[in-house]
C-alpha cells in the first residue's frame, strides 16, 4: 500500500509539473508574441527599406539577437543577386556574421551546422566555410558543397566534385545537385575528376555528366561505355545520349547488342532519344528479347523514331511472336 | 488453508503480477519516451534552418510516385486530388487507383481532370485484380488514373506499384490531406542513409480543423471527446512511440495513410499482402525480415515533421470497428511472422521489436482486462480492500496520463502545432479524461479484434466519414 501510495504521489506531482510547464510555456509564448509583434513588423519594414538604400537600422537593433537573425533569414530567403549582397551587408552591420563564423568553429556539430546554414543563405565568402569540406559530420560537408556551388570558384568546384565519392549519400546528393546548378563552370572539374575517379563513384559522376550534357565528355563516356561493369556502361550510354553526336550514336548501337539486359535497355532508350533510324532493325529484333524491360525500351524507341519505327511496330503487331505483337500493339495505341 | 483463502491469495498475487506487468510496460514506455526525446532533439538540430528549396528544384531528386487508392470517394476525390497535385516536389507522379467504386468516383475524375485513355507499356510484377482502363489527365499530365475491379486497398496499391515509374512510392489514403512540403521532408532518410527502404510520417487528426482547397487552414484541437482522445493517442503513438523506435531497433509500423517506400524493395518483397487487414504493418515486417534473411538494406525510419491529416471516427461504433480491425491486423501480421519471435537471426527485430509488439501491443488489452476483473473479484471476495483497489487503479492509469502529458510537452518544445493556449489546455484535459471510460473501451474493442482474429474474420467493416472540415460530405470506405 505504502509503495503504491508513494508511486501515485510521484505520478501526481509529475503530472502537475507537466501541466505547469505547459501553462508557463503557453504564457511565455503568448507574451513574447504580443510583446514583439509590433517591433518585429517595424524591423521587417526597415529591412525591406534597407534594400532600397535606407540606412537607419535602429528598429532591428532593438530586437533580441535571435529575432534579428530571424528578420535577416526571412528576407534572405526571398531575394537573390545584389539584394542578397545587401542583406548580407545588413547582417554584417548588425553584427550577426561574427557569431555565425564562431559557430562554424564550434565543437558541437549542430552549432557548426546552424552557423554554416546562416552563412550559406547570405553567400558569405569565408575560409571558415571552405574548412567544412573536411568536417567529420556529413551534413556539414553537404552544407559546404551547397555554399561552394554559389561561390563561382574552380577550387571549390573541385572540392565539391570530390564529394561525389563521399561515403555519405547526403554529400553525394548535394555534390551532384550543386555541380548541375553550377552548370558550365563545373565541366572542367568534373572532366578532370572522371579521369581518376574511384570506380564506385563513376555512376554518380556520369549522372552529373548526363545533366551537364557537354560534348567535351564524349570521348570519356565512349571509353566508359565499354567498362567491365554493366551499371557503368548503362550510365555512360545515358550520358552520351544526353550529349548527342556521332560517338553517342555509335555507343547506342553497340549497347543494343550488349550481353547485359540493362545495357541493351539503355541502348534502346538512347537510340530513341537520338532518333537513330539505323538502330531500327536492331530495335525490331529486340521486341522479342527475353527481358521485358528491353522489349519495352525497344518498343518505345521505335515509337520515338517516327514513321520508320511505326512501320516496324505494325509489322511486329502482325508477327508470330505473341508477346512482341501485344507490346507493339500497345505501343501503337 | 480453506479454498476461499486460497482464492483470495491467488487474486492478490494476480493483482501484484499484473501490477508488475504494468510497471514493466510503463518502464519500457519511459525508455521509448527518452529515446524519442533524444531522437527529436537530433532531428530538430538536423533540420533547423535547412533549405528545402534545393530538393524542390533538384534534377537529381529521386522520382516519387504517389499511390492513392480510392473506393467510393466521389464526395471528396476531386478536392483530394487537387490537394495532391499541389504538393511541392520536383519529380512527382500521382497515381490514383479507383478500386471498383460503385459511386460516381470515376465520373468526378473524368469531369474534373479531363482524363484520356492511355496504354502505358508495363509488366505486372505483382498480382492484382484486372485493370479495366488507364487514363492520363490532359490538364495534369502527372496524374495517371487506374480504373480496376474491386480488390481491397492492398490490391489497389499493388496495381499502383506495377504501374509506378518512381524509385520511391508513397502509399496513402485518398482522403488524407498531406501538407504541401511533406514529401520534401519525408524523402530525407533516403538521402541520408543508403539502406533506407521505408519511411513513415506523422498522422494527425483533422477533426475540428478548417479545410480549404485540400489544405488545413485553421488548426484547432477537437472539443468533442472522441476525436479529442484520439488526438492524444495519435500524438503518443507517433511522437514518442514510433520516433522512439528509431533508436531501439527500428519501426514495425508505417501508417497506411502516409508512408514512403523504395519501390524495388517492395516489389522484391512481393508487394502488399491481400488477405490481411493489416497490410501496412505486414509489408514493413516483410521488408525488414527480407533484409535480415537476404542481407539487403532494411532500414525503416520514422520522420516526425512530414504531416498528413486524417479524419478520425466521431462515433464509438465506427471507432470500435476501426480499433478492432487494427488489432486483428496486428495479430494477423505477428502470427504470419512468428518465426521472428526471439530469434537472434533477426537482430533487433527478433529480440526487441517483435517481442514488444507481442507482449505489450498485442496482449496488453488481455492483461488489462484480467487485471480489472481480478480487481473486481478481489473486492467482492474481500481479498483486496477498497483503498488498495483505488490506489492500484490510479497508479495503473496515472502513468498513462503522465506519459500523455509528457508527449504534449515534447510536441510543444518541437513543433507547437497548436498555438492557441486554449487548445493546449483542452488537449491537457483529454490526457486525463481518456483514462476514464475511453481507455477501457479501447481494451474491449481490441479484445473483440483478437477474438475475431481467432475466428478468422478478415472483414474491413464500414467506415463512415463526414469529410474533413465539412459537415456535409460523406463517403464510405472499407
Amino acid at each position: 500500500m505504502s509503495l503504491l501510495r508513494a508511486v501515485l504521489v510521484v505520478f501526481l506531482a509529475s503530472y502537475a509539473i507537466a501541466g505547469l510547464i505547459l501553462l508557463l510555456r503557453a504564457l511565455w509564448f503568448s507574451y513574447r508574441t504580443n510583446h514583439y509583434a509590433a517591433p518585429l513588423a517595424a524591423a521587417r519594414a526597415v529591412a525591406l527599406g534597407a534594400l532600397r538604400g535606407h540606412t537607419d537600422l535602429a528598429p532591428i537593433g532593438k530586437l533580441p539577437r535571435r529575432l534579428q537573425g530571424r528578420v535577416i533569414v526571412e528576407l534572405a530567403r526571398v531575394v537573390s543577386g545584389t539584394d542578397r549582397v545587401t542583406v548580407a551587408e545588413l547582417a554584417q552591420r548588425l553584427g550577426l556574421i561574427e557569431p555565425a563564423l564562431k559557430q562554424c568553429g564550434s565543437r558541437r556539430w549542430h552549432r557548426r551546422l546552424r552557423g554554416a546554414r546562416f552563412l550559406t543563405l547570405l553567400d558569405v565568402k569565408t575560409p571558415a566555410m571552405a574548412a567544412l569540406f573536411d568536417d567529420p559530420h556529413p551534413l556539414l560537408r553537404a552544407q559546404a558543397a551547397e555554399w561552394g556551388a554559389r561561390q563561382n570558384s574552380d577550387i571549390l568546384l573541385r572540392r565539391i566534385t570530390a564529394l561525389i565519392s563521399d561515403r555519405s549519400p547526403a554529400c553525394r546528393f548535394t555534390a551532384k545537385d550543386a555541380l548541375l546548378r553550377a552548370g558550365a563552370a563545373a565541366v572542367l572539374p568534373v572532366h578532370d575528376y572522371l579521369e581518376s575517379a574511384p570506380e564506385d563513384a563513376l555512376i554518380d559522376a556520369l549522372e552529373v555528366v548526363a545533366g551537364l550534357a557537354e560534348p567535351r565528355f564524349s570521348a570519356m563516356c565512349d571509353n566508359l561505355s565499354r567498362h567491365v561493369r554493366p551499371a557503368v556502361r548503362v550510365a555512360a550510354v545515358r550520358a552520351l545520349a544526353s550529349i548527342g553526336g556521332e560517338q553517342a550514336a555509335a555507343a547506342a548501337l553497340r549497347a543494343l547488342t550488349d550481353s547485359d539486359p540493362l545495357v541493351r535497355s539503355a541502348g534502346a532508350e538512347a537510340a530513341g532519344l537520338l532518333r537513330q533510324s539505323a538502330a531500327a532493325p536492331h530495335l525490331y529484333r529486340m521486341l522479342g528479347d527475353s527481358e521485358f524491360e528491353v522489349q519495352r525500351a525497344a518498343a518505345l524507341a521505335l515509337r520515338a523514331l517516327g514513321a520508320s519505327g511505326e512501320l516496324l511496330l505494325r509489322r511486329a503487331a502482325r508477327g508470330p511472336d505473341g508477346a512482341a505483337a501485344q507490346l507493339a500493339k500497345r505501343a501503337l495505341t | 488453508m480453506s479454498m476461499a483463502e486460497l482464492a483470495q491469495l491467488g487474486l492478490l498475487r494476480l493483482e501484484w503480477a499484473i501490477f508488475f506487468y504494468f510497471l514493466a510496460v510503463n518502464s519500457f514506455y519511459a525508455v521509448l519516451l527518452l529515446s524519442a526525446a533524444w531522437e527529436l532533439r537530433d532531428h530538430v538540430h538536423r533540420t533547423r534552418a535547412e533549405s528545402r528549396w534545393r530538393m524542390l528544384s533538384s534534377r537529381v531528386a529521386p522520382r516519387i510516385s504517389m499511390l492513392a487508392p480510392a473506393y467510393n470517394e466521389a464526395a471528396t476525390v476531386g478536392q483530394s486530388v487537387r490537394g495532391l497535385l499541389t504538393l511541392r516536389y520536383a519529380n512527382l507522379e500521382l497515381i490514383l487507383i479507383n478500386d471498383g467504386s460503385r459511386d460516381g468516383t470515376m465520373d468526378v475524375l473524368q469531369r474534373e481532370f479531363a482524363l484520356r485513355p492511355v496504354t502505358p507499356l508495363f509488366r505486372q510484377l505483382i498480382p492484382n485484380k484486372p485493370i479495366r482502363a488507364l487514363y492520363r489527365s490532359a490538364t495534369h499530365p502527372e496524374l495517371l488514373v487506374i480504373d480496376k475491379e474491386n480488390g481491397g486497398k492492398a490490391d489497389a496499391l499493388n496495381a499502383g506499384l506495377n504501374l509506378a515509374r518512381g524509385e520511391l512510392v508513397c502509399a496513402m489514403d485518398a482522403d488524407t490531406i498531406i501538407e504541401p512540403d511533406a514529401l520534401l521532408r519525408m524523402v530525407r532518410p533516403f538521402l541520408l542513409m543508403d539502406d533506407t527502404v521505408a519511411a513513415g510520417g506523422t498522422i494527425r487528426i483533422a477533426n475540428g480543423c478548417q479545410v480549404h482547397g485540400g489544405r488545413i487552414v485553421t488548426l484547432r484541437a477537437p472539443r468533442r471527446p472522441i476525436p479529442g482522445f484520439q488526438v492524444i493517442e495519435y500524438l503518443r503513438a507517433f511522437l514518442f512511440g514510433r520516433l522512439g523506435w528509431n533508436r531501439l531497433g527500428g519501426n514495425l509500423i508505417i501508417s497506411g495513410a502516409f508512408g514512403l517506400f523504395n519501390r524495388a524493395a517492395v516489389l522484391e518483397a512481393g508487394g502488399y499482402t491481400h488477405d490481411t487487414v493489416g497490410e501496412d504493418m505486414e509489408l514493413v515486417l516483410k521488408l525488414r525480415r527480407n533484409a535480415y534473411e537476404k542481407k539487403t538494406p532494411g532500414r525503416v525510419a520514422f520522420v516526425p515533421d512530414p504531416v498528413a491529416w486524417t479524419e478520425a471516427p466521431e462515433t464509438l461504433r465506427v471507432l470500435g470497428r476501426q480499433r478492432d480491425r487494427w488489432h486483428r491486423g496486428l495479430a494477423d501480421t505477428l502470427w504470419r511472422h512468428r518465426r521472428c519471435m526471439l530469434n537472434p537471426r533477426y537482430g533487433a527485430l527478433g529480440m526487441i521489436a517483435y517481442p514488444y509488439f507481442v507482449f505489450i501491443e498485442l496482449l496488453a488489452p488481455l492483461v488489462e482486462l484480467i487485471g480489472f476483473l481480478g480487481l473486481l473479484a478481489g473486492l467482492i471476495m474481500g481479498a483486496i480492500n477498497f483503498p488498495f483497489a483505488v490506489l492500484f487503479f490510479l497508479v495503473a492509469y496515472g502513468f498513462g496520463a503522465l506519459l500523455s502529458a509528457l508527449t504534449l510537452i515534447l510536441e510543444d518544445v518541437s513543433y507547437r502545432r497548436y498555438p492557441a493556449i486554449s487548445d493546449r489546455f483542452v488537449l491537457f484535459g483529454w490526457t486525463l479524461l481518456e483514462n476514464i471510460g475511453y481507455r477501457q473501451l479501447t481494451v474491449l474493442w481490441r479484445i473483440r479484434g483478437l477474438w475475431k482474429f481467432l475466428r478468422g474474420n478478415k472483414q474491413w467493416g464500414a467506415m463512415e466519414r463526414r469529410g474533413i472540415g465539412s459537415a456535409a460530405a460523406s463517403s464510405t470506405g472499407r
